[in-house]
């Protein structure tokens, strides 16, 4: 069976078609594997820093209360749903003070101790197709969901790392 | 088919996969969020009515018909429910995967919704192709020899 010309050309023309349909929402350049969140605003300016910088989703939280010491966490999600809601839980035991304290259920506070955990929810905003992300920041106790101290919240974009 | 080949459609399809790669990475300006959107509204009628086209379907106005109400369907489901965005964004990262590719992700925007002129601009512009208001008149192609 012969084909036309045209005939050929549209077949063709249908196949790349479809290629550029599927491959619409490509990953994010440099994503999973070095993305960089930048939090500008309600946290203090160049003091939150969130990074992923491998496949297994391990990276850090620098400064985000004004510690010299970097945080290490855990990603219990995939890293294919980064730009998703997400809570992302502090594996490492946080090093820093807080001001304030960590308020208890007798209703007073107490300093925050290495055992506690500093957790971060994250919620995508679908701006410019859906980078555009915004951090809830709190420290609580190991298992606990009332010794909790909101932080500000702080927005952000995914971008790749430097 | 040919439809595909005609410079309106090749540009749209050339400013959605620009846009999806290129500018929406480089820019994260809520424009090209909403390009890829209108882009995608006029492309995926005229895709689907060349795949029905490739089929044997006939009918001009039966397959651009069929085109634009899926995709009108498809589009309003993906951009309103976070399911049907999540189970999409499932099946495209698969496709990533195959490549060796961490998928990205597509988010429900109801804002988006306001692509879905473009649909019906794909269907009147297919419609007033020469050749498009008969039978299968709208291939343009010659017969095979």
């Amino acid at each position: 069976m012969r084909v036309s010309s045209t005939r050929a050309a549209g077949l063709l023309a249908t196949a790349v078609t479809g290629l550029v349909l599927v491959a619409t929402s490509p990953p994010p350049r440099g994503a999973v594997d070095s993305v960089t969140m930048r939090l500008d605003g309600g946290c203090g300016a160049g003091t939150s820093v969130v990074s992923f910088t491998d496949d297994s989703c391990r990276g850090s939280v620098s400064n985000v209360f004004g510690s010299a010491t970097p945080w290490t966490i855990t990603r219990r999600a995939s890293c294919d749903a980064l730009i998703r809601d997400e809570t992302f839980e502090f594996a490492e035991p946080v090093s820093a003070q807080r001001d304030g304290g960590l308020p208890t259920a007798d209703g007073g506070t107490r300093r925050v101790q290495p055992t506690d955990e500093l957790r971060v929810t994250c919620r995508a905003t679908p701006d410019d197709g859906g980078h555009a992300v915004e951090c809830t920041w709190r420290i609580c106790s190991p298992g606990s969901t009332v010794a909790c101290v909101t932080e500000p919240r702080c927005s952000g974009r995914l971008e790749p790392a430097p | 088919m040919d439809l595909l080949l005609r410079p309106l459609a090749l540009a749209a399809v050339a400013t959605l996969a620009l846009n999806d790669h290129v500018l929406k990475p480089w820019l994260h300006h809520p424009l090209t969020g909403k390009l890829s959107d209108v882009a995608g509204c006029f492309v995926l009628p005229l895709f689907i009515a060349a795949v029905l086209d490739a089929l044997g379907v006939r009918s001009a106005r039966a397959r651009l018909g069929v085109g634009a109400g899926v995709t009108l369907v498809f589009f309003t489901a993906l951009k309103s429910s976070p399911r049907v965005a999540a189970g999409v964004s499932e099946v495209l990262a698969a496709g990533w995967r195959l490549l060796g590719e961490h998928g990205g992700s597509i988010l429900a925007d109801p804002t988006d919704l306001i692509a879905l002129p473009a649909i019906a601009a794909a269907w009147v512009w297919g419609l007033a192709q020469p050749g498009a208001s008969g039978g299968a008149a709208v291939t343009g192609g010659a017969p095979c020899a």
